[in-house]
């Protein structure tokens, strides 16, 4: 199996470059554009541009970078411990199930940019308000994948476990958590990019550091390009993250027909 | 009390019905009666839907009867299943595909209370030592059936319940594995109780032939299987072999049955 995780891996590397081919193209087109119609720099400063004062300010931006890194991921795992936990609750409970769901819905129909403000006002102006927003924004599909992914077991195989007198952690632990892998996987490479944003509205709220805070500072100077600039080094992040989580699901589960990205009908 | 540790399986007027969501209750099995000798092996046959694998079900302990008596190795179903005395195989091989095959083969022994087996000797058994690293997604649908066959017995049980395990082979492939099961069956003295929709497959692998009738079920002949053991592939072109599937298939097609 070493070869062909090995292999798998190389596929997600190969991918990899070829997405990043195509992002370099788009920049060229763009910079061709921006220059050829000379669009104001207020409005779409050309990439390389914006590139520079990156490289220029990437001191200044980096530490920002750093905050907002730590509430998104810390947000990330918190969402992530609860959903699979709630998910595992709602399996054996289906009652809970019923309870939760409409709650969850709830809660992700309001928008964040509402629900921001107030969770600032009670959990003040720190790191603790960015994290539970971010932790609100990636629980919502990773909690309905892991449901999902947990129930979503053959009937057949259940009944194997049955008749091996298989108890209901072994059930879990042996056959659900398994076959639920790349359903969770799925989602939580949605909920990577998801917690980055969370953290960043968090901020834009009230902060007095991370990149939303810099990012309004660079709006109020309307410093365009470096606004650009700082906001593109948190979705690079969020993509470097969802990326090393797909890396993660190429080693955990090298079965997952996603992952083999060959057995597409 | 000593005829009691020759039979393994004892069924008497067993019934079961199916409690249904939004529907009435169907009855399934009526009025089955039957002894399984220890180390036999019995075939049950029947038209589709009439019951064979809720059959199997009961007798591995997965849904108990409504109506009459089932005794297991001298126990209830669901204590024997606790106990991994009665082991149910299905037609779709059923393996874990994050596992390895011998990984496969050792399950039983991470379930239950269940702590001894011997994968890699079952294995052998089964021919497939080669592979034991392999994953089922490697293998052809033959092998799958021969690991499942493998991780059943390292259960080490004292019924082997097989549902229609290799309807989905190819008929040499088919035959290979009835040699298999039979001579896994040999050296274990497990007792099986298998389903299949194949006459001359019944024919072959029973000592005794259940024929089962259409829904609600009953037992509707009993057959016993002569041709003596060891059998091998020249059996199945004996004329006597041919005219006592020809003699099943009658039974299973009139409208009796
Ligand atoms: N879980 C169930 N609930 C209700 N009815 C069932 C259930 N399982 C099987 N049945 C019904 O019981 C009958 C017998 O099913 P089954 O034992 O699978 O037949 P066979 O294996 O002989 O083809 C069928 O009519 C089927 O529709
Ligand atoms: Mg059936």
């Amino acid at each position: 199996m070493n070869r062909s995780i090995r292999s798998l891996l190389g596929q997600r590397v190969r991918h990899a470059a070829f997405g990043l081919c195509i992002l370099i193209g788009a920049l060229v087109v763009l910079e061709t554009i921006v220059k050829f119609f000379h669009i104001s720099s207020y409005l779409l400063p050309p990439p390389t541009t914006i590139f520079y004062k990156l490289f220029e300010n990437w001191g200044t931006i980096a530490p920002h970078l750093m905050v907002t890194t730590v509430e998104a991921l810390t947000g990330f795992l918190l969402a992530t411990v609860i959903a699979i936990c709630l998910a595992v609750c709602c399996l054996w409970f289906p009652t809970l199930e019923k309870l939760i769901l409409p709650m969850a819905v709830i809660l992700q129909t309001v928008p964040v940019i509402v629900l921001a403000p107030v969770l600032v006002i009670t959990l003040g102006n720190g790191i603790a308000s960015k994290v539970v927003i971010a932790a609100l924004i990636a629980f919502f599909p990773t909690f309905i994948n892991a449901a999902r992914g947990l129930v979503s077991i053959e009937t057949p195989h259940l009944e194997l476990f049955q008749t091996l007198n298989a108890n209901r952690w072994q059930t879990l632990l042996k056959l659900r958590v398994p076959t639920a892998l790349p359903y969770l996987f799925a989602s939580l490479r949605i909920a990577a990019a998801n917690c980055y944003i969370g953290a960043v509205i968090g901020e834009w709220v009230s902060a007095s550091k991370g990149i939303g805070y810099l990012a309004q500072v660079y709006l109020y100077q309307i410093n365009i390009d470096l606004l650009y600039a700082t906001v593109l080094t948190s979705s690079f992040a969020a993509l470097a993250f969802a990326y090393a989580i797909g890396l993660v699901e190429t080693l955990m589960c090298p079965w997952s027909r996603e992952s083999l990205g060959t057995q597409r009908p | 009390m000593e005829s009691r540790t020759d039979i393994t399986v004892s069924a008497r007027n067993v019934g079961l019905d199916y409690n249904r969501i939004h529907q009435q209750a169907i009855t399934v099995l009526r009025n089955i009666t039957f002894d399984v000798k220890r180390a036999e092996f019995v075939v049950i046959l029947g038209p589709s839907g009439c019951g064979k694998t809720t059959l199997l079900k009961t007798i591995c302990g997965l849904i108990s009867v409504t109506e009459g008596e089932l005794i297991v190795d001298g126990e209830p179903p669901d204590i024997a299943k606790s106990r991994h005395k009665a082991v149910m195989s299905f037609q779709d091989a059923c393996l874990l595909r994050w596992r390895t095959v011998l990984e496969n083969v050792r399950l039983p022994e991470e379930l239950g209370d269940q702590r001894t087996g011997n994968a890699a000797a079952m294995l052998e058994l089964v021919g497939l030592s080669a592979f034991a690293n392999a994953y089922p997604d490697e293998l052809s649908g033959g092998m799958k059936q021969r690991v499942a066959l493998a991780r059943a017995l390292n259960c080490q049980p004292t019924i082997l319940a097989m549902d229609e395990p290799f309807g989905q082979l190819d008929e040499p492939g088919r035959a290979t594995l009835n040699d298999e099961l039979l001579r896994a069956w040999k050296n274990t003295q497990v007792t099986v109780v298998f389903v299949t929709h194949s006459v001359p497959e019944a024919v072959y692998l029973a000592d005794r032939i259940i024929v089962l009738t259409q829904r609600p079920s009953t037992i509707g002949r009993v057959i016993d299987v002569p041709f003596a053991r060891p059998r091998n592939a020249f059996l199945r072109s004996d004329p006597q072999f041919f005219a006592l599937c020809n003699t099943i298939s009658a039974i299973l097609s009139s409208p009796a049955a």
